[in-house]
């Protein structure tokens, strides 16, 4: 196909090339068993680039499906010894495709076209967003720090918000929120490949964060975390850290600073907990030990599944995967429920809101009661037993 | 010598679809591609169709189909193979196994468990460690191969030194014949000789005799403990010779493995370990913790001798793992080096590995066109991989690596007393040398036995284990 390559996944063709078809990535991939043919396996999805590269096959709807078909986990990519960038590019696949005039999938669709029109991907009125917030919060107050709830936590998984804002404020932090003007980090948009409509929010975002005053930006949602540090930069040359002088933080490792500061206390929760790794904390953003301490910190034992750290398997919700194959997404949120819930524990703990409302649905189809926590909401119950 | 084969038309895979459901049966442009590859580099070969059976006797319904109409039909599990092996050649059909992949029966009383083929053997061992159990081979591809692949292809790995190879662990199989019939071989008792011994006739047939179907496995219990040590040598002829040394000690390690400079360095950096450039021995004994500590510092002491610029003890069982899946990425991460990699999988009695070692490393010297050879291994089991690394795409280098391989076997494998393959299989790439290897008698006594089992060579066909060998048609590959 004309004009193949010539857009995002030019940057991709020495890796498709180093692809040695050895299988690695193929068992532990999550999807790639919902659908019986190599062609939905990591190494199938690359040896179907590299056939778009070379010319011997022509984009078509079964290859756009295929690479759409896919939690972006990143498992694939850690796994690959031959170094083959794989989830990234397939997310830059998505991206040519976007460019190249194609669409998305319809159930990735709907979710673009409410965020472009709605900023959020659940069709919610935007000035729902604050609704969560205490009345303190919502007022644009000046501070060092902005808390970014994010859309999952905003409008599906409050508590999460609430306990993130109840634990910074009883640790004598002072921060903000954007309120109902917080909007959509992108992350929706890039990984379903509309680049251009997310390097707009992208900018947007930038001026929102520049007159603010802010050195500090914390977000409950891993997927909002990896698009402010690492897409922004990578994608769009938008650096936060070099060119607003921001830090930027996932909210574990804020709590895991409080709590070595003395700031937060937390302990006596006589359980034992699994801890469950988010793909966009662990996996892409390297940060798998501050939720694991601050879990230990409350006082919890930690039981870890072999399958833990860049192996946790992903709990079927990530890359537009729930919003377009809702059944199979279970499906998979089922078998990771089970594997963390055939564990003696009490509880799973992880830290992303998605992660948490897809294990709960999961552990219930698996047929299983075990309670699973976002790691705020687990904290704020060690917090007020402290007290 | 070519076959006659028939032609897949529409009204056949309309009733092949109607066999397995429409789900289950793909002749998509893009899944075709994507069944006309396996781990085997230069080599691809398109199917016709692609199926996915999931049951015996489905397979039985499209044997018998096919053997009516005499279409090929390739058994493919995870496509890891080196040699071609899985590769539809003549096209037809292939009969992708890796949906079936349930764990049946696990009796731990009589420590034996049942399996569909398509179960991958990193998962098994996953479902078995959970009930203190393990099945031994551990091939390099454990991560993705599967048990019905392994079965065909009598996969080894590296612990076969202790625990041998897949053969050594297969109780009975179920299988289908070419001509439709479901059999079962084997027993489920750990002795029975009551017939030829069927169940190792169709272990290691590169499925070119029967679909294998269901798998009974002995397995064992789990090692008390573990320990792995990781010796670096700035020579290599240290490195060969420790690992002679501590093979011949009367220590029997659970795993001895070679790798030289070049893949050492590509896999560790894989792995992000920080260690120092040079040969690498991994050692691993398993057992009683008292025995596993003596034989540990037995070992420690061998290798000290000769002198080794670095060493290490993994310390915890994260460490252990960390060393262990270095040393398997070692082919895949060698691509960080060069394009194609071609793996060769020779072996000879361990005692000859420094000869064998030393010729090889002079075989470039030879060739008209740069060919640069990485070599690591099983080296406790006298199997060492020499990876001939060039760019495919270029015909000198091509030819240069075709002779390269004729001098491998021509001058170091078989003078040296050894054989062409340890346990990737002979599939299409080493064909050439099956009579230098067992003389014209036995492969045609093989040939014969493939006629018994499939008279009108529908499975597999043209792979140099059943024949004809060779293919009428140009495979590619360095052929
Ligand atoms: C990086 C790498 C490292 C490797 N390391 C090792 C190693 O250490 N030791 C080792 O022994 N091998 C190794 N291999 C080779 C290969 O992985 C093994 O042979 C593996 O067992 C093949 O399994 P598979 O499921 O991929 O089978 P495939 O490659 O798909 O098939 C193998 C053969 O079995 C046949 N087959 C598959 N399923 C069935 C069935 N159900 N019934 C009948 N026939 C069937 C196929 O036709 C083919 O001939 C390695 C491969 C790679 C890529
Ligand atoms: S990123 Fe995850 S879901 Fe996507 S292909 Fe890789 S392993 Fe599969
Ligand atoms: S692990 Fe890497 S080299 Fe191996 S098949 Fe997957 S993408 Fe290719």
């Amino acid at each position: 196909m004309p004009g193949t390559l010539e857009g995002p996944l030019k940057a991709f063709a020495g890796d498709l090339d180093k692809c040695v078809r050895c299988g690695f990535c193929r068992e532990l991939c999550p999807v790639g068993d919902l659908y019986p043919w190599e062609a939905n396996f990591p190494r199938g999805k690359v040896q179907l680039l590299r056939a778009l590269a070379r010319g011997s096959l022509r984009v078509s709807n079964y290859i756009v499906d295929r690479m759409y078909f896919c939690t972006t986990c990143g498992y694939c990519s850690k796994r690959c010894p031959s170094g083959v960038r794989t989830n990234e590019a397939f997310e830059a696949a998505r991206a040519e495709f976007i460019g190249l005039g194609l669409r998305a999938p319809e159930g990735h669709l709907r979710v673009v076209e409410s965020v472009l029109r709605l900023g959020n991907p659940f069709g919610e009125a935007e000035g729902d967003r604050e609704r969560w917030m205490p009345p303190w919060l919502r007022a644009g107050r000046r501070s060092k720090v902005l808390y970014w709830a994010g859309c999952m936590a905003s409008y599906r998984l409050e508590e999460t918000a609430i306990s993130t804002a109840k634990i910074l404020n009883a640790a004598g932090l002072d921060f903000t929120t954007l309120g109902r003007a917080e909007g959509d980090c992108g992350s929706i948009l890039i990984r379903t490949g509309y680049w251009r409509e997310a390097e707009r929010l992208a900018r947007e975002n930038t001026k929102k964060f520049e007159g603010l005053g802010i050195g500090t930006l914390v977000t409950s949602c891993p997927g909002c975390f990896r698009t402010f540090a690492n897409d922004y930069p990578k994608l769009f040359g938008i650096d936060l850290e070099r060119d607003l002088g921001l830090e930027i933080l996932h909210s574990s490792q804020l709590f895991e600073r409080l709590m070595r500061e003395g700031r937060i206390i937390a302990s006596g929760l006589d359980m034992k907990v699994t801890y469950h790794d988010p793909c966009h904390l662990g996996r892409h953003m390297g940060v798998y030990d501050p939720p694991r301490n601050v879990i230990r910190g409350a006082g919890a034992e930690l039981v870890e599944h072999s399958k833990s750290r860049w192996l946790a398997s992903c709990c079927g919700a990530g890359g537009g995967f729930r919003s377009a194959h809702g059944e199979l997404s279970l499906r998979q949120a089922a078998r990771r429920a089970g594997q963390l819930s055939d564990l003696a524990v009490n509880a799973i703990v992880t830290a992303c809101p998605f992660c948490v409302v897809n294990l709960r649905r999961g552990i219930e189809v698996f047929g299983s009661d075990m309670p699973v926590y976002d790691l705020p909401a687990f904290l704020e119950g060690a917090t007020s037993r402290a007290k | 010598m070519g076959l006659e084969y028939g032609r897949l038309s529409e009204g056949l895979i309309a009733e092949l679809e109607s066999i397995v459901g429409p789900e289950n049966i793909s002749t998509r442009a893009e899944d075709l591609l994507c069944g006309s590859y396996e781990a085997t580099p230069l080599i691809e070969c398109k199917p016709d169709a692609i199926l996915a059976p999931r049951t015996a006797e489905q397979i039985s319904e499209i044997l018998v189909l096919a053997n009516r109409h005499r279409i090929p039909v390739t058994p493919r599990g995870a496509g890891t193979s080196l040699a071609g092996n899985s590769l539809t050649v003549a096209g037809g059909i292939c009969l992708d196994m890796s949906s079936m992949k349930s764990i049946l029966e696990f009796d731990g009383a009589n420590q034996t468990i049942a399996v569909e083929p398509g179960v991958v053997c990193d998962t098994l061992n996953d479902y078995l460690a959970d009930r203190g159990f393990f099945f031994p081979p551990d091939p390099a591809s454990s991560s993705a191969a599967t048990i019905g692949g392994m079965v065909a292809n009598n996969s080894g790995g590296n612990r076969a030194l202790k625990y041998g190879v897949t053969k050594d662990h297969v109780l009975w199989l179920e299988a289908v014949l070419p001509t439709g019939e479901i059999v079962r071989t084997g027993s489920r008792t750990l002795k029975s000789v009551s017939g030829y011994d069927l169940t190792r006739l169709l272990i290691g047939s590169e499925g070119t005799l029967a679909v294998i179907t269901k798998v009974g496995l002995k397995v064992m219990p789990l090692p008390e403990a573990r320990a792995v040590s990781l010796y670096i040598f700035d020579d290599v002829e240290e490195a060969v010779r420790t690992a002679v040394e501590i093979k011949s000690s009367g220590i029997l390690p659970s795993m001895l493995e070679f790798m030289d400079e070049a893949s050492s360095k590509a896999s560790f950096e894989y792995a992000k370990m920080d260690c120092p450039e040079g040969c690498a021995v991994l050692v691993e004994c398993d057992g009683w913790r008292e025995a596993v500590e003596r034989e540990a510092e037995s070992i420690h002491r061998i290798a000290l001798r000769r002198g080794p610029k670095f060493f290490e003890r993994a310390s915890s069982r994260e460490e252990m793992e960390r060393l262990i899946s270095a040393r398997k990425a070692a082919l895949p991460a060698l691509s960080r080096i060069a394009p194609t990699i071609f793996m060769e999988d020779f072996t000879v009695p361990m005692t000859k590995i420094p000869e064998a070692y030393a010729r090889i490393a002079r075989i470039p010297e030879g060739l008209d066109a740069p060919i640069g050879i990485s070599t690591f291994g099983h080296i406790g089991e006298g199997n060492l991989h020499p990876n001939f690394l060039f760019d495919g795409s270029d015909p000198e280098q091509r030819r240069a690596f075709r002779k390269a391989l004729d001098v491998l076997y021509r001058e170091v494998v078989i003078p040296l007393g050894g054989s062409i393959t340890g346990e990737h299989g002979v599939g299409l790439s080493r064909g050439d040398y099956m009579e230098l290897e067992h003389g014209a008698r036995v492969v045609g006594l093989m040939r014969e036995i493939k006629r018994v089992f499939d008279p009108n060579m529908i499975l597999n066909p043209y792979k140099a284990k059943g024949g004809p060998w060779p293919p009428p048609m140009d495979i590619g590959g360095p052929h």
